[in-house]
């Protein structure tokens, strides 16, 4: 019997052997880690240099459709088209009214996006997951120096499902990061 | 006036227990004062320490930790990066220049920290100032040499020309020294006031010619000794270092080379925006901070509470003294605004004393603090705050000395010159 016992571990050798092999593939296909995923929280980076402005939001789509399975109702299918049209409007969203600025490009991503414009093509794939919505914008400033602040209230207005958003802003004083809250929504540049 | 005067005079017959009241409040000023000043000279001189660098890369950890050892030599390293990750993002089209850092030795208790040239050319601290070498000049192809910084030299006293010996690890004893390979002082920086004062910069060939003949993470014996010589002839190509910083052509690509540095399929990076991880120290230290700070407050309430129980107690022994003023004339509330002027008297005295103790200890402490914590506490006059925090302990104890005004007011309309006890 213990003769046995001894030997059992170099049975399972050529197990853990081939599990190795597994895991090395899977770490070379895919990245290391993933992204972190709360909902009720989102993150905001906003760079200001000389007139251009910069800002991209990515959140949890739970904190602004409300779901984040696939649009197959009607209704659903609504509210992703809301959500995208609000998402269409930085100024407001950002509270950014002063400094003369302009949209130049503007990017929305998400798979619900997606699926809302050509259909439930890989919807399986996706319904398990979560998924996330991302934004870009990039503005053009004539006045940079009368954007004093950035205000979220009208974003946490907008999406009340949102909590919390983590901001990392570089303004002409330097590097900050603040979270930012319904209740203290503004950050000075 | 003359109230006042009698109030001192008065104060001056119980000068004992008033002076024992006075140091009381003075020492709780002092160190309300003190705590305040600690707070926000560290948060001075940790945000001074770096400037214009856009994004610090390690091996993957947490920001903050990256952050500490990277810029403020403390805590370790989880993991070392590859040198051709760094090589891949030095060449980076958005990245302007970039610093490698390579640490892990020390030399009596000083951290040394391997770098490249471009370190003394690009770093930048407070408000955008460059490094400036005091003496000497920056290493140059000899592996063997190093830069002091200033607190380094005149801590140990070191001049140029001098030859001094690393020791592995960064324990302020260590017991592995590199004997075989002692490096000479090129150059001492002026001081900077953060932690590159207290750092001793070599090479990264330098980092490497130490280690070159190690194995398994011992020196090596016998025949396998590289000495410093043939070190010199070696190819000292680091493979792997510590950290590197990073400044961009624009600041425009910060956040897409972050997310690029921290999606690097090569090996798991870190990229951090130092400003960032510094707000993220503050708010863990917070709340030590305003633990601090309430416990100073209670400290300065406690003194306060000791003046108010002197004062109550010594009323009762100076009926006779209101009992006499009051027969020459003094009316009732002259004896309430005598017991307030005393206890605002104290208060204020306790203040200046407190505030002296606090210059005192700053002149006293102030070498040793920079030396061992990095820390410059300047013999500056009070801050706006601190001035509202001093009257806010004044008119605390104007409000006390109400207490036994009230009393005294009391007892003064009752009793008359006989007391009756």
């Amino acid at each position: 019997m213990r003769r046995l016992l001894l030997a059992l571990p170099f049975a399972l050798l050529p197990l853990a052997a081939a599990q190795a092999n597994e895991h090395n593939h899977a770490h070379t296909d895919e990245h290391g880690s993933l992204d972190a995923h709360e909902h009720g929280a989102a993150r905001l980076n906003v760079v200001l240099d000389g007139q251009a402005l910069e800002l991209q939001l990515e959140s949890p789509a739970m904190n602004l459709a409300g779901f984040e399975h696939a649009a197959n109702s009607a209704a659903d299918k609504a509210k992703v088209a809301t959500v995208r049209s609000q998402l269409q409007d930085p100024q407001a969203l950002f509270g950014l009214n002063a400094g003369d600025c302009t949209l130049s490009e503007q990017e929305l991503e998400s798979a619900l996006f997606e699926e809302a414009a050509h259909d439930e093509q890989h919807a399986d794939e996706d319904e398990s997951e979560h998924s996330e919505i991302h934004a870009q914008y990039q503005l053009d400033c004539k006045k940079p120096s009368e954007l004093k602040q950035l205000n979220l209230s009208e974003l946490f207005k907008r999406f009340p499902a949102t909590e919390k958003i983590q901001v990392q802003l570089i303004g002409p004083s330097g590097q900050q990061g603040v979270e930012l809250t319904p209740a203290k929504p503004s950050l000075s540049f | 006036m003359y109230l006042l005067r009698l109030a001192l005079a008065s104060l001056g017959n119980r000068r004992f227990t008033a002076l024992l009241t006075v140091f009381a409040i003075a020492l709780s000023v002092c160190l309300l004062l003190a705590v305040e000043r600690v707070r926000t000279e560290a948060r001075a001189s940790f945000a001074n320490t770096i400037s214009g660098t856009d994004l610090i890369v390690g091996a993957r950890s947490g920001s903050v930790n990256l952050l500490l050892y990277s810029v403020f030599r403390i805590g370790n390293a989880t993991n070392n990066i590859r040198w051709d990750s760094f090589e891949r993002f030095a060449d980076h089209r958005q990245v302007k220049w970039a610093i490698p850092i390579s640490l892990g030795d020390s030399h009596r208790g000083y951290r040394v920290m391997g770098t490249s040239p471009a370190y003394f050319e690009h770093f930048r601290y407070a408000r955008s100032q460059p490094l400036q070498i005091g003496q000497g000049r920056a290493f140059a192809d000899d592996p063997f040499e190093v830069v002091l910084g200033a607190e380094v030299a005149k801590a140990l006293d070191y001049r140029l020309g001098e030859e001094l010996v690393l020791a592995h690890g960064v324990a302020t004893i260590s017991l592995v020294k590199h004997d075989d390979k002692p490096f000479s002082v090129v150059g001492i920086l002026e001081r900077t006031g953060t932690p590159v004062d207290r750092t001793l910069h070599i090479s990264l060939a330098g980092m490497e010619a130490l280690h070159v003949d190690w194995q398994n993470g011992m020196p090596a014996r016998g025949a396998g000794v590289v000495s410093a010589e043939q070190a010199r002839a070696l190819d000292l190509q680091p493979k792997q270092i510590t950290a590197f910083l990073l400044g961009l052509n624009s600041k425009i690509a910060t956040f897409s080379l972050q997310r690029e540095l921290n999606e690097f399929r090569g090996e798991p990076l870190l990229a951090i925006l130092p400003g960032v991880a510094l707000q993220e120290l503050w708010s863990l230290m917070g709340t030590a901070e305003k633990a601090l700070f309430v416990v100073s407050l209670f400290v300065v309430l406690t003194g306060l509470i000791g003046m108010l129980t002197a004062i109550l107690t010594s009323l009762n022994e100076r009926r006779r003294e209101m009992a006499i003023l009051r027969s020459v004339g003094a009316r009732p509330w002259h004896i309430a605004s005598l017991l307030i002027l005393e206890a605002f008297a104290l208060a204020l005295a306790g203040v200046l004393l407190g505030l002296l103790l606090l210059y005192l200890g700053i002149a006293g402490a102030q070498g040793h603090v920079q030396a061992n914590y990095g820390l410059y506490l300047p013999l500056d006059l009070p801050t706006a705050y601190e001035w509202a925090l001093l009257g806010a302990i004044l008119s605390a104890a104007l409000l006390m000395g109400c207490v036994p005004a009230w009393r005294a007011y009391r007892q003064s309309l009752a009793d008359g010159l006989s007391i009756r006890l």
